[in-house]
């Protein structure tokens, strides 16, 4: 679609959308709010449905899911010092494929380590990116990276320094080949 | 009354009439002896220059062509392909070239299959003209005696006739005795195929060699050497695409030997016709005589099979897989009217040499439901090819789609195969993964190279390096052709292979009045892409085919938010 003529029309869509949801809201077309500009909890909870029904919508055709807790089944364990966030992300239909997010106020390097020995005793194979690859890439001691495999999965991990917290944001994305 | 002395007298005449006849029959056994023993020289000299002929035909009869022509590549005797030419081609090479238009036409012939043809269709035809016009210009050469005759007389007057007489020597007979013959149908030819039928012979994904056209060792006993190798099976018309190849037998690691006249008499063109109109013989007849003082001797004739022994695999030896790397690029993704998803902002570039980085997407105004504005938050990117091989470019994550990925990898290692001409040399998925995984093509795309070429510079082993490299590694020949593109046309093997590629990240979009953002839905998340393109070449100009591989990253970013 042309972009322009697109923006044109994502924005008209967008206000109209959110005029219709105004106009749909009975609390504040026919009753008083009980808060100024607020709804009532009903009609509030219809319209949190409503978009969470578009924020589903999307999820599906996209074929992905998030959330912000890693399944206990997910492959590889999940570092659990000074964890401030985790997220994950996986693919709905296809090969098995997901993608789990940690941050931690650990410092990479100990982080990549843990992993690395977690890893070897569970039988994964592993290659981690040198530090004179990383010295290359003018990323060292600032990213941790490395591939591993076992039977048809895959993983990729990276320990990413976090320059304001000197945490980690380690990203494991794994995959499995049928 | 006889005496005794008229007796004894008797006896001496007797004796006179003895001796003599027994000094004639020593002189007649003298004269068979030596008409023999002539016989049996001039024998020996015909099949000393027989066998030169056979030996020297391989070599010192020959078609021209040019340094720049399809099949100058062929022009060797060496597997290396950075061994000079001589822009010769000899009944020893010859089916090299027949061999290298075969697989032309081969690859012409899977990719129309596939309907990706292009001019290579047109290229498989000229090759092959090109490989017939050269067979019949040196079939002619080979069946003109008077070109043989000097090998004949190299070695044939080397050889004593001192029976005959001091001085004299045998020399080539013109006439009838100068024959060839067309010996060992359906024997082997010296083109080893790769692999065996259950692989395929290495050749391309969909394409099967017609059934006849290949042959085990057909020596018997079989010699140790040959294992289960596989061969071209000469004098046998192999049918590929509507056009005829032909190779001359040559039994492996036979040397040139001589054979009985009826053999080679039972075989001959004019005994036993072949389809092939005008073929190349293997073998040849040589009659010489032994002169004396100008005075004709004895005559002789020898009947000699040629074999240049010297084996080669099914190749196209100076050729190259090009591989190219499109630049990376991260793309942004709105859902300003669920679930349709729209792509805002100019797409960034992300590199090689400075994966994984912090990147920040365009605000899009109304780029969410009920939304003002959505921003997406700060992704990493590029650690899908962040210190990277070129194996992992192409090869690694996301591979879901794995039978994609196998076509992928069967087109390159069926071209690397193409590549080789050291017999017995297998280039495996596992070489080539090798090769493509090589430190040094991680450090040419941190240093910014997008432009690789797969090649053999030495018909054995396989490396792939950045053109200039490639130019310089392999200086006799790849400078001519490395710039060509290949002939047939790109199609998209893998066809946005993705998976989720980073951390999801929660955003706060901006609201439009009297709407706040929807808890726990406002969220971005990255997406690693890749895409594989195949354009095969058929080899006719050198490239047997171009890999692209396209990488980029998509950011999605939700934005949804509800009236108050």
């Amino acid at each position: 679609m042309n972009f322009r003529a697109f923006l044109v029309l994502s924005a008209a869509a967008s206000v109209s959308l959110g005029l219709a949801g105004l106009a749909s809201n009975a609390a504040f077309a026919q009753n008083p709010p009980t808060q100024p500009g607020q709804s009532d909890p009903a009609t509030r909870e219809r319209n949190l449905q409503a978009a969470k029904s578009k924020y589903l919508s999307i999820m599906s055709t996209e074929r992905v899911n998030i959330t912000e807790r890693i399944p206990i089944n997910f492959p590889l364990p999940a570092y659990n010092s000074n964890v401030t966030r985790t997220s994950f992300i996986n693919t709905t239909k296809g090969s098995p494929t997901a993608t789990a997010g940690i941050i931690t106020k650990d410092a990479p390097e100990a982080v990549f380590k843990w992993y690395q020995e977690k890893l070897r005793n569970a039988g994964w194979s592993s290659m981690a990116a040198s530090p004179k690859l990383m010295e290359k890439l003018g990323k060292l001691g600032k990213v941790y990276m490395l591939d591993a495999t076992k039977d048809t999965q895959a993983v990729k991990l990276s320990c990413t320094l976090d320059p304001a917290t000197q945490g980690t944001t380690v990203s494991i994305t794994w995959v499995k080949n049928r | 009354m006889k005496t005794k002395r008229d007796k004894r007298g008797s006896v001496t005449a007797f004796s006179a009439v003895l001796a003599l006849a027994l000094l004639v029959l020593g002189i007649g056994f003298l004269f068979i002896v030596l008409y023999m023993g002539a016989q049996r020289e001039t024998k020996n000299a015909t099949d000393a220059g027989a066998l030169n002929v056979g030996k020297k035909a391989l070599t010192d009869i020959s078609v021209p062509v040019m340094p720049t022509d399809v099949f100058a590549d062929c022009a060797s005797d060496s597997i290396d392909n950075n061994a000079l030419r001589d822009n010769k081609i000899t009944l020893g090479r010859i089916n090299r070239v027949w061999s290298k238009a075969m697989l032309i036409a081969i690859n012409a012939e899977a990719a129309g299959a596939d309907g990706q043809a292009g001019s290579g269709s047109g290229n498989a035809s000229q090759a092959v003209s090109g490989a017939e016009e050269i067979s019949n210009s040196l079939a002619a050469k080979l069946k003109t005696p008077s070109n043989l005759h000097g090998f004949f007389n190299e070695l044939s007057q080397q050889n004593s006739v001192r029976m005959i007489g001091v001085g004299s020597s045998t020399q080539v007979l013109p006439g009838a005795g100068w024959q060839t013959s067309l010996m060992d149908r359906e024997a082997e030819s010296n083109i080893e195929l790769t692999g065996s039928p259950s692989d395929n012979f290495y050749l391309p994904p969909g394409y099967s060699l017609p059934a006849g056209a290949s042959t085990q060792c057909t020596r018997s006993p079989k010699p140790d050497g040959v294992g289960n190798k596989y061969f071209l099976k000469g004098y046998v018309p192999i049918q590929i695409g509507g056009k005829t190849i032909w190779q001359v037998p040559f039994k492996w690691d036979n040397k040139p030997i001589l054979v009985a006249s009826s053999k080679f008499d039972a075989e001959k063109a004019t005994t036993k016709a072949l389809e092939w109109s005008n073929p190349v013989p293997n073998a040849f007849s040589a009659e010489g005589q032994a002169l004396k003082a100008g005075a004709p001797g004895e005559k002789a004739t020898s009947w000699v099979l040629s074999n240049p022994r010297k084996p080669f695999k099914l190749s196209a030896p100076h050729s190259f897989l090009k591989i190219k790397v499109d630049q990376p690029k991260c793309h942004w993704y709105f859902y300003p009217i669920p679930p349709i998803k729209v792509e805002f902002g100019a797409a960034q570039n992300y590199d090689f040499n400075s994966s994984p980085t912090g990147m920040t997407g365009t605000t899009m105004p109304g780029g969410g439901v009920l939304c003002s504005s959505v921003t997406p938050p700060s992704q990493m990117i590029g650690l899908d090819i962040a210190g990277r091989s070129l194996d992992e470019v192409i090869f690694s994550l996301p591979n879901l789609h794995t039978s994609e990925t196998k076509k992928v990898e069967d087109q390159m290692v069926s071209r690397a195969n193409q590549m080789i001409s050291k017999p017995g040399v297998v280039i495996t998925p596992a070489k080539l993964h090798s090769c493509l995984g090589s430190a040094v093509t991680r450090l040419a795309l941190i240093a910014g190279e997008k432009n690789f070429y797969l090649f053999s510079k030495d018909g054995e082993t396989l490396e792939c390096l950045p053109k200039i490299a490639a130019d310089a590694l392999a200086f006799t020949w790849m400078p001519l052709i490395s710039g060509k593109d290949a002939d047939g046309t790109e199609k998209k093997i893998i066809d946005d292979d993705y998976m989720p590629g980073g951390f999801p990240l929660p955003h706060a979009p901006v609201p439009l009045p009297f709407c706040s953002p929807t808890p726990l839905v406002n969220v971005s998340w990255v997406l690693w892409d890749k895409d594989v393109y195949w354009k095969p070449g058929t080899g006719y100009n050198g490239s047997l085919g171009e890999i692209r591989v396209k990488r980029w990253s998509e950011v999605h970013t939700v934005g949804v938010c509800n009236p108050l």
